[in-house]
């Protein structure tokens, strides 16, 4: 048991653009036996703290400048490397977000969970290897006995990190340093690994640092919270108080701009409402011209019918049914959610609904004509009317346009405008309407920031003036502030265009706050479908309650 | 460590700095290449403009002036039978020079076309063409090119095209890797989406994006050519006399190095130095292409 | 492992099917060839040639003749040397060549392996620069040049080395280090970059995370990832090494298998060449093979493609 006390911390980074003060000033202490919070969002400067703590940074760019870090009397940074790699995976030990990247491809998982024990002398190799083996079936790998010699990609997202905190804590050590370390996993394991790393630190009675840009997971599992922005701390409280009365601005943010599952408003509050300062580029929400309203009949305007589509795996030989007879209708001017975590076959559904993914059985009927055989000049019409926003912005862009040109481009394929500068014209409006300066569009993606960049993508999609949109996990990538503004962009376009959007993400809060009408896939098929409500706060299907019960509680109700 | 949303305000409004603006930049900040590009260009200028200042033409024999060193008249000094070596070497730069560049053209046009068209298609048409690759990669294609020459003559034109043949593997392998990784990028899903045809998305959306390892490739390619043609006539199985390149004169210069050193001094030195530039400007490119790449 | 080495080894079957399907054919349709009747060709290896590649048959049967004999092991007569099969002339001349080139391999490994390791380890640094930059010059400088120099230097001027022949173990040294060289630049350089962006891995940090030292993270955990871009490597630079060697035994005098092709080149004796083409293929397939194994025991991931 050791007390860690962080005071005044610094750590800078020496660019060629300038100096990035990620971590200025901070101060907080992680008692014995406890685990802290560090919540923040990108560039808050969380993970570099917890690097620094463990001497990772990489040393010409990273430069500690000040402040102690005192363990169990010892100042960190005073300390020399030898002393850090006594330290490292004996006493402080730490996991990481990715686990496919973080475990060495070349070793098998026995030997590198064992590996800390050898490397600090704890053990002999037998020894170490038994041991091994022990933490592995502690940490829920199950069945580690049968496969002794297996390499890391043969095992699944979950069961990796599960090796990964097990080799973190074959040690026991004073302090456990965990960064993002579930952030990349469907929200059902997570759940459990949450359990898991509560449990088994409390047994061994490690303290940890968890740090996370989800609040909601933080909750679950922290004692403290400790809230950083822009390299600074600024709250830090006990969980329950931190989420009963925050006191400063931008928690107070943070915990309101999360949709939750309770919650009713239309439009969420963003980070600007709450600091108070406007923000730095004025964001230009202009109503732009009212479309027709949607038609009378909102019933089953996109119907789909028993889809399926199966992929043959190159190796095996064997059919991999990603979609497997799935119906559902999409009304009219709505929108409809479709839950489902990682390899449920969601994003594989929205795609081919798109005809982005040969489809191979069942129809796709858009006003009574069947999408999935159309072609040639029929087919670009179709295109025009259905369009898709993707996952990652950046991918999304070509980095040789400019975003002029990339708006310019379907309209002169799909002709739309009779001129060039009508068409420019409508660039400049369609920028407007997504609430970007329009002066901006001779840049390149590069330029810009993720959320500015998503933006563009809308923007782009609106181009063509469609009708319907499928939102493939669109905001599962950005920060919550961010997340907010285009969940209110995406609302705001709905009502004054009359758009329907087929909404796809893991994340329910997000969905049920946006959708109208859920459906929840798992395996290729659909589990359970129905309104929003319904759906959310009164689940059939154990595969949906399960996933109604793995959400954070806090992320549930917005409470603590 | 971008920062959050508010770092967008920064900009200005003057036009955009595109990628290869930038990638311009950074391969002028390199010292190396930047130097290399000036040696390269004096080269070149050697090679073509270079006998305008030198009296004697590069096959002209003259019995009674064999084997002298460098002086005021003969710069370089002359070889076996008199002729000029200044002129033979600069005659032999723009053969070799001329080989180099076609011949990675030829690879370039064959393996660019190739690749793009096994990685766009991708399925089985992949398959099949790449497992052509396949083979033909573990054939030993220098001797393949040996046989050829011996078996149907010393032809300028079979020379090159031989070469050009035999880089064409890694290039095509080299941009079907690349075509794979942008035909799976979300923005030529999205031009899909937006109803681009299948010409559009190559030559609008992939192409220049796959010009940067393209280009870089081609750099490192031109000097492996240029090795590869003076290794064959240095084995007598390039250039016939009377022509002449950088090969084939180290050849001449290696048989009589005892007797006249600057022979092989001369040509070999023009030769080595522009192996050495043109792999500088490769590295200096893929460097300033992709920025994430070894230096750090 | 098993299903992979047999995949392998099946595959290689039809690439030696097809390369001596090509030089068949090359030979019997080429331009001035061995088969155009007015060449003057001496009485004796005349009827030789007529029984051993029945130029009296049909195209077709001829071809199977061949295919027969080929696997057989028999590439037939010499033009030039009468009296004297391609495979006795390639029996006599091969084991020289293996020894250049297996010293020039060891060389080129023994100096760039280490170099490449230095220098990524000790990146930015002398350390990092002098090394590299010797190897890009060394490879700008072809054999054909450094050969005749490093003659020039050891052997005539200051005496120390024999320059040409083949003789006694000395001989050995000078061609060696001129093949050897080369490959050794190209292996630092490939080396350090492996190594470089091994040592870049999320999993490198996880290895430093655990406390293990520097050596540690050297050689559990960073070497197999930096090693196989050489390993990849190798498939090429045996074939580099095998066409270098024609430069070279012909710089030095060594009577290898290599000088024999040059010469039976310029002296279209063609049963020699296409018998060398031939088994130098056969070699150099036989030799990526066993590169596509030690790639797989180094790298799990392999193991399972195709």
């Amino acid at each position: 048991m050791s007390d860690v006390n962080i005071k005044g911390l610094k750590t800078f980074f020496h660019t060629r653009e300038g100096v990035v003060k990620a971590v200025n000033d901070i101060t907080f202490s992680i008692p014995p036996g406890e685990v802290v919070g560090l919540v923040g969002e990108s560039g808050s400067g969380k993970s570099v703290t917890c690097h620094s703590l463990l001497q990772l940074l990489p040393s010409p760019p990273a430069q500690v400048e000040g402040g102690e870090i005192i363990f169990s009397g010892e100042d960190l940074l005073q300390a020399k490397e030898w002393r850090m790699r006594e330290l490292r995976g004996k006493s402080i030990s730490m996991i990481f977000q990715d686990p496919m990247s973080c475990l060495n491809p070349y070793m098998t998982v026995v030997e590198q969970v064992a590996e800390p024990l050898l490397i600090h002398k704890m053990a002999s190799e037998e020894d170490a290897k038994q041991q091994a083996i022990d933490m592995l079936l502690r940490v829920g790998v199950n069945k580690i006995k049968e496969r002794l010699n297996a390499y890391p990609h043969e095992f699944s997202g979950g069961m990796r990190q599960r090796a990964m905190i097990a080799m973190a804590l074959i040690t026991k050590p004073d302090l456990l340093l965990a960064d993002e370390p579930t952030t990349a996993l469907d929200v059902t394991v997570q759940a459990k690994i949450l359990k898991l790393l509560k449990k088994l630190c409390a047994e061994i009675g490690s303290s940890v640092l968890f740090v996370s840009h989800d609040l909601g997971v933080v909750a679950e599992i922290a004692d403290r919270v400790v809230v950083m922005y822009r390299g600074k701390v600024v709250e830090q409280n006990t969980t329950q108080e931190l989420f009963r009365s925050p006191t400063h601005p931008y928690v107070k943010a943070l915990i309101a701009c999360r949709p939750t599952f309770t919650g009713n408003s239309e439009i969420l509050p963003t980070v600007e409402d709450f600091m108070g300062n406007p923000s730095p580029m004025p964001e230009k929400r202009k109503q732009v011209k009212k479309s027709d309203p949607p038609a009378e009949n909102t019933e089953g305007w996109i119907k789909v019918r028993d889809l399926s589509v199966h992929f043959r795996q190159a190796k095996q030989g064997d059919v991999v049914k990603a979609v497997d007879q799935v119906s559902l209708t999409i009304p009219r001017g709505k929108t409809l959610g479709i839950v489902g975590e990682s390899g449920s076959g969601k994003t594989t559904l929205g795609r081919a609904i798109l005809r982005l993914t040969p489809i191979t059985s069942g129809n796709v009927q858009w006003q009574d004509q069947d999408i999935a055989s159309v072609q040639g000049k029929d087919l670009l019409a179709f295109r025009k009317k259905m369009q898709i926003i993707f996952q990652d912005p950046y991918a999304s862009l070509n980095p040789r346009l400019t975003i002029e040109q990339a708006l310019l481009e379907p309209m002169q394929v799909h002709r739309i405008g009779q001129s060039r500068k009508e068409r420019v014209d409508r660039v400049v409006s369609l920028l407007e309407e997504v609430g970007l300066e329009p002066d901006y569009r001779r840049r390149y993606p590069h330029e810009f920031s993720g959320g500015q960049r998503q933006r563009i993508c809308v923007a782009r999609a609106l181009s063509t003036e469609p009708e319907f949109i499928v939102c493939d996990e669109c905001v599962s990538a950005m920060d919550v502030s961010v997340q907010a503004q285009v969940l209110n962009l995406l609302s705001q376009l709905q009502a004054a265009r009359g758009l329907t959007y087929l909404f796809i993400s893991h994340d329910l809060c997000v969905v049920k706050h946006i959708a109208d009408e859920i459906a929840v896939m798992r395996a290729g098929k659909i589990v359970e479908s129905g309104d929003a409500e319904s759906i959310c706060l009164n689940p059939q299907e154990k595969y949906t309650q399960e996933l109604m019960d793995s959400i954070p509680s806090t992320s549930r109700t917005g409470t603590f | 460590m971008a920062g959050s949303e508010s770092e967008g305000a920064a900009m200005s409004t003057k036009a955009g700095a595109s990628l290869t603006r930038d990638a311009w930049i950074r391969l002028r900040s390199n010292r190396m290449a930047l130097v290399s590009l000036i040696l390269l260009a004096l080269v070149v200028a050697f090679s073509f403009i270079g006998p305008l200042f030198c009296e004697y033409q590069y096959d002209e024999q003259n019995l009674d002036e064999q084997f002298l060193g460098p002086s005021k008249q003969h710069w370089f000094g002359t070889d076996s039978l008199g002729r000029d070596l200044f002129a033979r070497t600069s005659y032999g730069g723009r053969i070799s020079l001329a080989v180099g560049l076609l011949a990675t053209s030829v690879s370039l046009l064959i393996g660019v076309t190739y690749g793009m068209v096994a990685g766009y298609v991708g399925g089985k048409t992949d398959a099949f063409l790449m497992r052509m690759v396949d083979i033909l990669y573990s054939l030993p294609f220098t001797i393949f090119v040996i046989l050829l020459m011996v078996l149907f003559g010393r032809n300028f034109l079979l020379l090159f095209l031989a070469i050009g043949a035999v880089e064409w593997l890694t290039m095509a392998r080299i941009t079907r890797a690349q075509t794979l990784n942008l035909k799976r990028a979300e923005f030529i899903e999205s031009a899909r989406a937006l109803g681009f045809s299948h010409a559009r998305i190559l030559f609008h959306h992939i192409l220049p994006n796959l010009l940067g390892p393209i280009i870089v490739y081609a750099t490192l390619t031109v000097p492996a050519v240029m090795l590869l043609e003076a290794a064959l006539s240095f084995l007598g199985l390039g250039v016939q006399a009377p022509m002449a390149s950088w090969g084939s004169l180290i050849k001449e210069g290696a048989e009589k190095m005892d007797i006249a050193p600057w022979l092989i001094l001369f040509p070999g030195l023009f030769f080595c130095l522009s192996l050495f530039c043109l792999n500088f400007i490769g590295d200096g490119l893929r460097d300033a292409l992709d920025p994430k790449s070894s230096k750090d | 492992m098993k299903n992979f080495f047999i995949s392998r080894l099946l595959q290689a079957i039809p690439t030696l099917f097809v390369i001596a399907t090509l030089t068949f054919f090359m030979t019997r349709f080429a331009p001035g060839g061995p088969f155009d009747s007015d060449k003057a060709i001496p009485e004796e290896i005349k009827i030789k040639l007529q029984s051993h590649f029945g130029l009296n048959l049909p195209l077709f049967d001829q071809y199977l003749l061949y295919m027969k004999n080929l696997l057989a092991g028999d590439l037939g007569p010499s033009f030039k040397y009468v009296g004297w099969d391609v495979s006795e002339l390639i029996q006599l001349a091969f084991p020289v060549s293996l020894s250049l080139g297996v010293s020039a391999l060891l060389i080129a490994l023994l100096i760039g392996l280490p170099a490449g390791m230095l220098a990524a380890l000790r990146k930015n640094t002398w350390w990092d620069y002098l090394p590299m930059g010797i190897a890009m010059v060394g490879i700008c400088l072809p054999s054909f040049v450094l050969g005749p120099i490093l003659i020039m230097v050891f052997a005539t001027k200051l005496k120390l080395l024999p320059a040409l022949g083949w003789y006694s173990w000395t001989d050995l040294i000078l061609p060696s280090l001129t093949l050897g060289l080369f490959y050794a630049a190209y292996v630092a350089r490939l080396t350090r970059a492996g190594m470089l962006e091994t040592l870049k891995q999320d999993y490198v940090r996880t290895a430093r995370a655990k406390g293990a030292s520097p050596g540690r993270v050297l050689v559990k955990h960073a070497m197999r990832g930096g090693l196989l871009p050489v390993v990849t490597y190798l498939g090429p630079a045996f074939a580099g090494l095998v066409s270098g060697s024609f430069i070279i035994e012909s710089i030095f005098f060594i009577p290898g298998l290599g000088k024999f092709f040059v010469t039976a080149a310029f002296n279209r004796d063609y049963t020699v060449v296409l018998g060398t083409v031939l088994f130098y293929a056969t070699l150099i397939i036989i030799l990526n093979l066993l590169v596509d194994f030690l790639q797989a025991w180094l790298d799990p991931k392999a193991r399972e493609q195709r």
